[in-house]
């Protein structure tokens, strides 16, 4: 048995933009990592969320203690995409040894810079108050203030570019009845299989494909995957939407493909003080009045006031604190979600969203 | 959807006596349910015959029945009360089953009563074994795969369809006999024929073996409108095969991947769904390791110990938000009270780990059979929360009262590896002591793993404590050191003892707050539990709220065991609310996750976490309390008190010298000699020889008895030489350190009295006299107030020597004394000058709120300016007796025979207007069945054979058939009463067992001359009488208070039942 501990390695320290320092001990690779600080509150859920494209340029702190209790499978589907990951405690003998590696050893691994040992909680309630802070992984303090100057002035980089897929990837189903093009804005890919299951053939396009190329080979309906960061930060992309809009079909967005849909619709967005990441977030049906227990994980928001009633329907809100959760639009067949419809926990709640997409893909083909 | 405007009057069952798999839980869940029901504007109704409980106090409804629960009589209330609607899932299977047998009855429809959080439907599907199996076939969620068979052949069939190891099930055996795994067609045709032999119907169930899997449980809630979320997942530390009472239980589950937690969470919906849950639901799964395949075990469509648990363990009021559900409101409409700003549709997001374990009564039995299994053995439970998993199963282990403060157990740790590898196997209470001590012995996780199927993450961490261990041991004590090892839960005292040096540095325990999320939202509830960070949030809190009102911290009394029940809870409970209302905030430490004492919103602040001297000196570090109040925590909170006066703390009420003054046998005896009061006469001991001189010098028979003890711990009375060496073998091996008192033996009536004392006055609210003779334990006694054949001449003497005593002691709070009554003379036996067992239900019949009263003499109010006057407190008009109700059935190998030792779980209270009518009901609610005809079975001890004629005589003219053993039957003959002599167990049949198998004996009348070895026939023959369920009295008292039950002319039927918000 091995009997390194994780006391052994190195001290390291979370630097917070407004100063502040949590001292504990490197975890993963050991290098420098600059990142916005955001937390997410899932108990169970911990290779999937380091994979997760829309943590680029984040760091990642797990609520729960206890993190890689199960280890982690050597093999992931997709490369790790969160700028550095912040846990309590990480298990240095998983139940499956045997099959997996430790949490550690696959972040050297895949060269993410990680932080074990201080008090996540502690850090979380300080994002709670004061909001989504800048923050970086070191393993010294020293230059403190050009770090401090550093973070102040970090934004999290438009990520899209780099997560997205480097040429068109077409999978196909067997007896498939749709076509459906995906510009690929850093989706997770789990997603798909929900509309493989409905018989789509799908591809996907690069984020940054033009609406032409898109529509080239005429699909019978388009989606607008989740990604990472600001939606501001992509003028061009929003270009490309107002034209998918034009071309009349059917249209599915979820995280940020529903807020860039908004914004190409002309809503605003706010960013949310600390984001909803996690999965467990109530989010209300307004047409039955059914709470959906869904997993999210964003920072910004379809403004509510700023959706224009004649544009689009509010379909879903937040039970919490109220925010838009899902948009059904008006002059064109759209339906967007901000929750991930198709993740972990409660997908049997929110799995009924792939078939009224389906629906508005079979009444395109109707009227065509 | 809103609440329903249809319901305005609800009766809410209760769950009766605490029993093994049915306590305090229930009075937690039913004292929300009312309060949730009362905050609507909702008149409340409530049955439950169980008097310790909060939830049968004036406040908490409107109308309250401390009544038998069963069928006949809860139709009566409704008849009387008329209610809209009846709440049943609150009242564990008791609620549920009354709520089932009330629809079935057609009341329910007759009255227009709706049955609320209780559709009859989905309770037969989730209840009913096949309607079950069906509905999870329905709905595509895996069974464990079973069939009923009727011949080997077809078990082999069967067996080779789903493959080995199968379990066999024989049908109607008692506790399981005949059963077992087979792993071949030739075991399984071996077990099988024995099993079916042993079926009364021939019929034996085949299920796949799950032996290994892991054992999940998901608490869930769901609405009406079918919103639905899971509260909490649970893992068993202990594979399938344990029950999960008696397993130890981590919340959330730590070792299932991502895919299996949303498999298991989704199947859990998916069934509460499919069966239509309008409330809170259990689910328990067994999944295999590393496959994806699981089986759902059990659902149970109701309030449980898993849901106070999952409450506990996650902030979220299960039982409130069920009831709310019950009255019509959604999930998304029910504001989460501990944020304030979030909806009980947010499922809880937990930051730490959370550990339940369990509170078994074998120190009390020390015959009893301590294997567990599927048959829960458990009386009560701890739990603990850490920011590891090593932090808070330190923290239960020394939470759960068994003198340890690390997982070494002190019979286990001269063993060596070999002797400690072939226990593992052995699943009994100590087994994870034993894995601790095996794998500090040097036996590999593989091998406990492969023994045991613990998961490995788990042998781990035990693991990591065992290495710290030695880590300290090697003497060297760094800063760094120090910190990790109070991370991992060492206590300074063990760190001190294991190193040999002082710890480095002082800490004091930060606190982190429970908040049903993790953080993501502001809470508004503290709730705190220990940690070693240093962000401590409860000292936060505290300079965020500042509030010049004075703090007082409340101890409260940890786990339920036999001797400290539920009643100390409902006082520490009334206590915080007295402080409360007297201007004072008030704090409660404790670690019961089963009772209302530990509800976030009891307290001002609530801190969950051990009662140990070094746990509770961080919680006064960090509250600066102004004072404490330990009197009513039980013994629990009574042993701080030498620590609390140590650190500073002034305790309120009664000094803590008054304690020991009555506790050490010699100021004791100094103290009544000052008083001129007598006792029974007695000596101090150290070994069995002087055991046996000074019991010959008294004289038989003697009570022995070590000093400091509860509920009669390790008590005996010996009647010769034998009994005397038998228990000081006992004694000297449990490494008591106290020495052992024997007392001259007084057979006389035992009287109970508790006052009131403010430090010059003191009122009795009233004189208890137990209807048997000195001998049997208080707890175990039938009581009745106010006292029946006392004179006026003793009553004046028991309330002198009281006073007297409390004066003496300066008692200023709650004192009881416990007298007999010998030869015309009062007695003392012991003074304890704290709450007890009986002040709940005196306080409730007599009308004198005891622990109110209490906790203001503390603050320094005068009992003449309460109103409720000084001295004996008038008599009420109505007569109560307590019967006290046993968990034997549970207890393999365990003698029911009462004695000095306490062996109850429960209560529960008879209220009438005369003694005979109270008793009745008492004896009823208890749960005798008083059938007035049939046979019983008598076999008496020498020395009670005279008196046992009148008794037989009794029955044989009630028409009885008397069947006794050789001796006893050859007596009653002789004085011309018919009797058939039936041969001893150890005789050849037919014999005693062939004759209570036979269903011909409706009680057994047994007393013996000693002994609780579970060898012997008198004990065997107890035994056997509790498994076929027939009454087994085992004083010649309290079979004379049955029989005078028998003989009277009306029944339950014919007597008034009582409101006692009337009273």
């Amino acid at each position: 048995m091995t009997e390194h501990t994780q006391n052994k390695v190195s001290k390291a320290y979370l630097v917070l933009e407004d100063g502040t320092v949590y001292e504990g001990y490197s975890m993963g690779k050991s290098a420098k990592a600059v990142g916005e600080v955001v937390f997410n509150t899932n108990c169970s859920t911990y290779q999937d969320l380091l994979s997760d494209p829309t943590y680029s340029g984040q760091i990642v702190v797990q609520t729960y203690p206890l993190i890689g209790n199960r280890g982690v499978d050597p093999n992931p589907s997709s490369k790790l995409a969160a700028s550095g990951y912040i846990v309590r405690e990480w298990c240095v003998e998983p139940t499956d040894a045997h099959e997996y590696i430790t949490l550690d050893e696959f972040l050297k691994r895949d060269g993410i810079t990680g932080l074990c040992g201080i008090d996540t909680r502690s850090l979380t309630r300080k994002i709670r108050k004061n909001g989504v802070m800048n923050g970086a992984i070191v393993d010294s303090l020293d230059h403190m203030e050009e770090l401090l100057q550093e973070l102040k002035e970090y934004r999290v980089p438009p990520a899209i570019g780099k997560v997205t897929v480097s040429e068109p990837v077409r999978m196909e189903v067997e007896n498939a009845k749709y076509e459906l093009a995906i510009p690929d804005y850093g989706m997770r890919r789990g997603i798909l299989q929900f509309l493989q299951q409905r018989g789509c053939n799908i591809t996907l396009y690069p984020a940054y494909t033009s609406a032409q190329e898109l529509l080239k080979n005429h699909p019978d309906g388009i989606m607008l995957s989740d990604g990472p960061g600001d939606p501001w930060d992509n003028p061009e992309i929003i270009a490309i939407i107002k034209e998918l809009i034009a071309s009349g079909k059917p249209i599915f967005g979820v995280g940020l493909g529903h807020q860039l849909l908004g914004v190409a619709c002309g809503f605003e967005i706010e960013k949310l003080p600390v984001g909803h990441r996690g999965s467990n977030q109530p989010t209300r049906r307004l047409d039955t009045g059914r709470v959906l227990i869904t997993s999210q994980n964003h920072g910004y928001t379809v403004a509510k006031d700023s959706v224009k009633e004649e544009v689009a329907e509010i379909t879903h809100l937040n039970v919490n604190d109220g925010t838009v959760e899902g948009l059904r639009y008006k002059g064109f067949p759209a339906i967007t979600v901000q929750f991930e419809p198709s993740d972990g926990n409660g997908y049997q709640d929110t799995a009924y969203i792939f078939d009224e997409f389906v629906a508005m893909l079979e009444g395109g083909k109707a009227n065509a | 959807m809103p609440k329903r405007d249809d319901i305005k009057k609800v009766l809410v069952i209760g769950s009766g006596p605490i029993v093994i798999g049915q306590a305090a839980e229930f009075d937690y869940a039913g004292t929300q349910a009312c309060r949730a029901l009362k905050e609507e504007g909702i008149e409340v109704v409530l049955i439950n015959s169980n008097p310790a409980t909060i939830m049968t106090d004036k406040v908490m409804a409107d109308h309250i029945y401390i009544e038998p629960l069963r069928l006949d009589v809860v139709k009566r209330i409704l008849e009387k009360e008329r209610p809209d609607s009846v709440l049943a899932t609150l009242g564990g299977q008791t609620g549920l089953n009354l709520g089932m047998e009330l629809k079935e009855d057609g009341i329910l429809d007759r009255l227009n009563i709706k049955l609320l959080g209780a559709n009859p439907e989905t309770i037969r599907k989730a209840e009913d074994r096949q309607a079950f199996k069906d509905t999870m076939e329905e709905i595509g969620e895996p069974c464990i795969v079973s069939k009923v068979i009727e011949t080997v052949e077809d078990a082999l069939a069967f067996a080779d369809e789903i493959g080995y190891p199968v379990v066999v099930r024989p049908a109607y055996t008692l506790g399981g006999t005949g059963g077992g795994f087979a792993h071949s067609r030739e075991e399984l045709h071996d077990i099988c024929e024995v099993g079916l032999r042993a079926s009364m119907i021939h019929q034996a169930l085949i299920e796949k073996s799950i032996a290994g899997w892991k054992e999940i449980e998901y608490e869930t809630v769901r609405d009406a409108n079918g919103n639905c979320i899971t509260v909490c997942s649970m893992e068993n530390v202990d594979p399938v095969g344990v029950h999960t009472g008696d397993s130890i239980v981590v919340a959330p589950a730590q070792t299932l991947t991502a895919p299996e937690a949303v498999m298991l969470r989704s199947a859990a919906l998916n069934i509460v769904t499919a069966l239509g849950i309008e409330g809170g639901c259990n689910v328990q799964f067994a999944l295999k390791p590393n496959s994806m395949e699981y089986a759902v075990i059990e659902v149970n469509p109701r309030l449980s110990r898993s849901s106070a648990l999952a409450s506990k363990a996650t902030g979220y009021p299960i039982a409130k938000v069920a009831t709310k559900i019950a009255i019509g409101y959604t999930l998304d409409e029910i504001v989460n009270t501990v944020t304030g700003n979030t909806y009980a549709c947010n499922e809880p997001a937990v930051d730490y780990c959370v550990l339940k374990f369990p509170k078994w009564p074998f120190d009390k039995f020390v015959y009893g059979n301590r294997t567990i299994g599927t048959q829960m053995k458990a009386t009560g439970e701890v739990m603990s929360i850490g920011t590891s998993f090593e932090l808070a199963f330190m923290k239960a282990v020394r939470s759960i009262e068994l003198g340890i403060d690390t997982p070494n157990l002190p019979k286990l740790v001269d063993l060596s590896k070999e002797e400690l590898h072939d226990m593992i196997s052995h699943c009994d209470d100590e087994r994870i002591f034993v894995i601790y001590q095996a794998m500090k012995k040097g036996v590999s996780a593989e091998e406990v793993h492969k023994i045991t199927m613990i998961d490995h993450w788990f042998l781990s961490k035990l693991k990591k404590i065992a290495t710290m261990e030695a880590e300290l041991a090697k003497g060297e004590l760094t800063e760094a050191k120090y910190m990790q090892a109070k991370r991992l839960g060492f206590l300074d005292k063990t760190i001190e003892k294991l190193s040999g040096q002082q710890p480095p540095i002082h800490r004091s325990a930060a606190y982190k707050m429970v908040d049903t999320c993790a953080a993501e939202f502001d809470a508004q509830t503290p709730y705190f539990y220990s940690t070693w960070d240093d962000e401590n949030e409860a000292a936060l809190h505290i300079a965020e709220n500042p509030s010049d009102k004075k703090t007082i911290l409340v101890f409260g009394s940890g786990p339920i065991r036999i001797g400290q029940g539920i009643e100390f809870d409902y006082c520490s409970v009334h206590c915080v609310k007295t402080l409360k209302e007297r201007g004072y905030e008030a704090i409660i430490a404790n670690n019961n996750p089963e009772t209302v004492s530990t509800d976030f919103d009891t307290s001002d602040r609530l801190y969950f976490d051990p009662l140990t001297p070094e746990d509770v000196r961080s919680v006064v570090d960090t509250e600066k309390p102004y004072a404490c109040v330990v009197q009513f925590g039980g013994q629990t909170a009574i042993k701080l008190s030498q620590h609390l006066n140590e650190m500073g703390l002034q305790i309120l009420g009664t000094p803590v010298d008054s304690i020991d003054a009555a506790e050490d046998k010699e100021r004791f005896d100094e103290l009544l000699e000052s008083l001129n009061i007598p006792r029974p006469k007695g000596e101090t001991v150290f070994t069995t020889e002087e055991a046996l001189e000074s019991a010959n010098r008294l004289g038989y028979p003697v009570l022995l008895r070590p000093s400091y003890v509860l509920g009669g711990q390790n008590m005996i009375i010996a009647h010769t030489d034998a009994d005397v060496k038998e228990y000081m073998g006992i004694i000297t091996s449990h490494e008591i350190e106290n020495p052992v008192l024997i007392d001259k033996y007084m057979m006389g009536t035992e009287v109970e009295v508790d006052a009131i004392c403010d430090g010059e006055d003191f009122l009795i609210p009233g004189i208890m006299e137990h209807v048997e003779r000195a001998g049997i334990h208080s707890g175990d006694s039938i009581s009745v107030y106010p006292s029946q054949t006392i004179t006026q001449k003793h009553k004046d003497t028991i309330v002198k020597y009281t006073a007297d005593m409390a004066r003496a002691l300066k008692v200023v709070g709650l004192v009881n004394v416990q007298y007999v009554i010998y030869d015309d003379q009062v007695y003392v036996i012991e003074v304890n000058p704290r709450s007890s067992r009986t002040v709940p239900y005196i306080s409730k019949v007599t009308g004198v709120p005891m622990v109110d009263l209490a906790t203001r003499c503390m603050l320094g109010e005068k009992l003449k300016d309460m109103g409720y006057g000084t001295g004996l407190y008038p008599e009420a008009d109505y007569v109560s007796v307590k019967v006290p109700v046993f968990s034997f059935e549970k207890l393999k190998d365990v003698d029911v025979a009462l004695g000095p030792e306490m062996k109850s779980t429960g209560e529960v209270l008879g209220i009438a207007k005369t003694f005979q009518d109270a008793l009745l009901k008492g004896l009823v609610a208890a749960g005798y069945k008083l059938k007035k005809q049939g046979g019983v079975l008598i076999s008496v001890r020498d020395s009670d054979k005279q008196e046992t004629l009148g008794i037989a005589d009794r029955f044989a003219k009630l028409g009885f058939e008397i069947y006794a053993t050789s001796g006893t039957a050859h007596m009653l003959n002789k004085n011309m009463i018919a009797a058939s002599s039936v041969r001893k167990l150890s005789e050849e049949g037919p014999n005693i067992a062939d004759l209570l198998e036979s269903g011909k004996v409706d009680y057994v009348v047994s007393t013996s001359e000693k002994g609780r070895l579970p060898a012997l026939d008198s004990v065997k023959l107890r035994r056997m009488t509790v498994e076929h369920a027939i009454p087994c009295l085992t004083a010649l008292d309290t079979a004379t208070a049955v029989l005078s039950c028998l003989e009277m002319d009306h029944t339950i039927d014919d007597l008034e039942l009582v409101d006692i918000t009337q009273i």
